[in-house]
């Protein structure tokens, strides 16, 4: 089993304020970390600490200022944006809060998206067949308006395993959804992770969600601060709450 | 309730730009109506009554452009302000008060551009006047004058219009429920309405009665009417267009291969884009309906010209051509301009989600021009159904084959001019937004 993530000493700022009072915010402070094929990893850490700007670091969709990002082996850190369309269609998945599916594209085509800029267009029958492993058979023709947000959620999901995704971006993938269909999304999010050759990085604020993990990292000020193998939810609760 | 309508037009002056440009261009349209008809009153005798038939020419053929401009452009408006509605219910503002100040924003919006159009229209109606006429002589002796006083009626017309195509949008945003609109920042399409048909038949019957009427008076009067007919006919596709154009879209795309990711792409976005409103086509195949038609009809009329003998047909003189087509070129010019502006609010969004999908810069660009293409080609096809159709009409009247005369090339004109202003206004906001960082897109909720 090798890295799918490694993530040397990142640094990222924004500017923030208008003009004329513009000051800088230092949101990543040369955070380590790497995940293992195989391995679901989650970041948790309170509002403002920097965990969604590091899972878009890491995925490339924010460049990183200073450090070194591997994904697969390929350096994500001042890429090319072509490099980096390649590394997502290549090798990424994400799974967001607000599902984030493209409004002009069917379900069917939603999910198969990925695979085609790939260059690895899938059949009908292979995008049914994705849609059927996460209970949504016969949707494919459906306009992502037309599910709720647990079945847009399942459709994200089927979307960023069949690009071939060796590591899956969760960004609180459960927030937005009633606990019955956020169960059933951590259920799918935890059988990738039991999957030998991928990996799932997920930002959550929910500890339960976060229990499920083979290791949390917890963030604080933009800096890891802790580092925690397979946790209940009260013991990484006590993690964030002692000071590092 | 005044400073909200006038505060809140300030803070989305970007939102409203697209709708007074379109009032200020009928502004200016009536403007020169007005003047024309004030001009004519100073005239005497034939020449009272052919300044008069210049003024109803712009009328008539403007007429249809500036309708279906107008009502889009309101709608469109309204639609893209929903989620400022939807606060505005939020901060306790009643949902009857929230359709009040929608349709005093529309108004103001129209009364305001319609002013400067007028204004406008003023100020280059003499000077404009001389080069129009130019080679006319019995114009020439003509004193233009401006018709300041029926400017006020222009004021009124364009504001009624306004009024009358954000009324739909104004009810919805009062009646839609807050969370709802913030939900769903597009509203749910309605296709083809009951109003919608309604006017079809209407427009339809007309073209037939006039069609009849041409018929009657038999081959040698054909000129006398036809120029209506493709007036009619483009007119009676307007509201049809979302039954026609996503037929047509479909038609003829499907023809090409599916496997380049980015006509792929396009294909499916235009359709989307096609389900949520018709304003993109709607003024091109207008644009190109009237000029191919009325250049076909004319055309049309030279061969039963020559058929009958006679050399000296002329056909269409500039200032004939400048007074029927340049109002709704002019017209469609600015609606797809300002259509395509304010439909591609939603393409940053789009643009981040195919990048976050793996797409590559190179593969959005192309999509962006692959979808300009599939506009303007399937804007044209309608547009060519409906000179087909009224080209027929009146070579039978003529007793001449149906598709003697059939004219493009000045309509393709108009086509390439739509499609120019679509590419620009779908590869600049896909410039920008593969400039933006594509997180902060994805996490920014509006």
């Amino acid at each position: 089993m090798g890295s799918t993530v490694v993530a040397r000493k990142i640094r990222k700022s924004f500017a923030v304020g208008r003009r004329g009072r513009r000051r800088v915010t230092e949101v990543l402070k040369g955070v380590d970390l790497s995940v293992e094929a195989g391995e679901m990893v989650s970041i948790v850490g309170p509002s403002g600490s920097g965990k969604s700007t590091l899972l878009y670091c890491l995925s490339g969709l924010e460049a990183a200022d200073e450090g070194s990002i591997e994904v697969m082996g390929r350096q994500v850190v001042h890429a090319r944006r072509s490099v980096l369309a390649k590394i997502r269609s290549g090798h990424v998945g994400f799974v967001f809060q607000s599902y984030n599916l493209i409004p002009s594209l069917s379900v069917g085509d939603n999910v198969s998206l990925p695979a085609r800029l790939a260059g690895r267009p899938m059949s009908t029958r292979q995008t049914r067949a994705a849609l059927e492993s996460v209970g949504l058979a016969g949707r494919e023709r459906d306009r992502p308006g037309d599910l709720s947000g647990g079945e847009q959620q399942r459709v994200a999901i089927a979307r960023a395993l069949v690009g071939g995704a060796d590591v899956v971006f969760a960004d609180e993938p459960t927030g937005a959804l009633d606990s019955q269909n956020g169960r059933e999304v951590l259920r799918m999010l935890r059988s990738i992770g039991d999957d030998p050759q991928r990996s799932v990085v997920m930002v959550t604020h929910d500890l339960e969600a976060a229990s499920l993990a083979d290791r949390v990292l917890v963030l604080r000020d933009g800096r890891v601060v802790r580092e925690l193998g397979r946790s209940t939810a009260a013991q990484i609760l006590e993690a964030m709450e002692v000071p590092a | 309730m005044m400073r909200l309508v006038l505060f809140d037009l300030r803070d989305h002056a970007v939102t409203w730009i697209g709708a007074f440009a379109v009032a200020v261009t009928c502004g200016y349209l009536g403007g020169w109506v007005a003047s024309l008809r004030a001009t004519a009153d100073l005239c005497a005798g034939t020449l009272q009554r052919n300044m008069q038939d210049a003024a109803t020419m712009v009328l008539v053929f403007s007429l249809v452009a500036a309708v279906a401009v107008l009502v889009s452009a309101a709608n469109l408006t309204v639609v893209a302000q929903r989620r400022s509605y939807a606060l505005w219910q939020l901060a306790n503002v009643g949902p009857r008060r929230v359709g009040v100040v929608v349709l005093a924003q529309l108004a103001v919006v129209a009364v305001v551009g319609a002013v400067v159009g007028t204004l406008l229209s003023a100020a280059t109606f003499v000077p404009l006047f001389s080069l129009v006429f130019d080679g006319h002589g019995r114009f020439s002796q003509v004193a233009p004058q401006v018709g300041a006083s029926s400017m006020p009626a222009v004021w009124l017309a364009v504001a009624g219009v306004f009024l009358c195509g954000g009324l739909k949008g104004a009810r919805g945003a009062a009646k839609t429920p807050p969370l709802t609109a913030l939900r769903e920042p597009e509203p749910e399409r309605r296709g083809m309405t009951w109003l919608r048909a309604l006017l079809f038949v209407a427009l339809a019957a007309c073209a037939w009665w006039v069609s009849s009427l041409m018929l009657d008076d038999g081959p040698d009067k054909v000129l006398n009417w036809s120029l209506y007919i493709p007036l009619l006919v483009v007119a009676a596709m307007v509201p049809l267009a979302p039954l026609a154009f996503s037929a047509f879209l479909s038609a003829w795309t499907s023809l090409l291969p599916q496997k380049w990711n980015a006509w792929y792409l396009a294909r499916r976005t235009a359709r989307h884009g096609l389900s949520s409103s018709t304003s993109v086509e709607t003024p091109i195949m207008v644009g190109f309906g009237l000029v191919a038609g009325v250049f076909s009809i004319v055309a049309c009329a030279a061969a039963y010209a020559e058929a009958q003998g006679a050399a000296d047909f002329a056909g269409l003189d500039f200032t004939t051509t400048v007074l029927m087509l340049g109002g709704p070129v002019l017209l469609c010019a600015v609606g797809a301009a300002v259509s395509v502006v304010m439909t591609s609010r939603s393409r940053t969004r789009d643009v981040a989600l195919f990048v976050a999908a793996g797409a590559r810069p190179a593969t959005l660009l192309a999509e962006a021009a692959c979808e300009a293409c599939i506009h303007a080609v399937t804007a044209t096809l309608v547009g060519v159904a409906a000179v087909v159709v009224s080209n027929a009409v009146v070579a039978y009247a003529y007793g001449l084959p149906l598709f003697t005369g059939l004219s493009f090339a000045e309509g393709l004109v108009v086509s390439l001019v739509g499609f120019a202003l679509v590419l620009v206004a779908t590869l600049v906001p896909t410039c920008t937004a593969l400039r933006q960082e594509t997180a902060a897109v994805l996490s920014a909720q509006e």
